[in-house]
């Protein structure tokens, strides 16, 4: 597992929102940020040339605050856009809005998880918040073959009694 | 009528699943195989609820 540095988490959200992947990229994560880059812009420019140039514009408000999510390709759909577009279909405008939303809501849940790697809190994913015992692949003190826990240095435990 | 449904959400279930997959692992390998189970997995799933709403729409409707 490569040690992530210390970064201040703010540039690295910003960074994370306005350009999708770049957050993780920032910290030198560059396969997790090529991947998400490529999923979340792809699906979103998929859906706005799904849905036209309507897709992005401030005809749907409601929308238009979460399509902001995916940053900087919001930002380009919503400047080409046009509010009174030609007609299509409803149901590929509407699918259009949802291929837009979907990776503009991940975006941000994105940009958010590389603003808290960036304090190396949890540098590694998700499954390092549960740690493990090497030898027996279970958490610790789990009861059907675990490692003990470590005793809390805190509480002193009387010989042959109770803790009161 | 839900082949049609089914297929509209295959690239969502593909991206959400790959997003999972790139948030919870580190490597390029390891995001492959868990991006393909996760959007498997949502998939199944999506074709399990499409089955049931429709099938209790085509029991409420009788």
């Amino acid at each position: 597992m490569p040690a992530v540095p210390t970064r201040h988490p703010l540039p690295t959200w910003i960074l994370g929102w306005l350009v999708p992947g770049a957050g993780h990229w920032y910290l030198g994560q560059r396969a997790r940020g090529l991947v998400l880059f490529g999923t979340l812009v792809g699906c979103f420019v998929a859906g706005a040339l799904l849905g036209g140039r309507g897709t992005v514009s401030s005809r749907h408000p409601e929308f238009l605050v979460l399509q902001w999510g995916a940053g900087l390709p919001a930002a380009g759909a919503w400047a080409v856009g046009d509010p009174e577009p030609a007609d299509l279909p409803v149901a590929r405008r509407e699918l259009g809005i949802l291929y837009t939303l979907v990776p503009a809501l991940l975006n941000m849940v994105a940009a958010l998880d590389a603003a808290a790697r960036a304090t190396g809190a949890n540098p590694g994913g998700t499954e390092k918040l549960h740690p493990v015992d090497p030898s027996s692949g279970l958490p610790p003190g789990d009861p059907i073959g675990g490692a003990p826990p470590a005793p809390d240095p805190g509480v002193d435990i009387p010989a042959g009694g109770d803790v009161t | 009528m839900i082949v049609t449904r089914v297929l509209e959400f295959l690239p969502l279930a593909f991206v959400l699943g790959t997003a999972m997959a790139a948030l919870r692992h580190e490597e390029m390998p390891a995001i492959q195989r868990a991006a393909l189970r996760n959007s498997g997995k949502i998939l199944l799933w999506l074709v399990i609820g499409c089955a049931a709403i429709q099938g209790v729409l085509w029991i409420v409707q009788d």
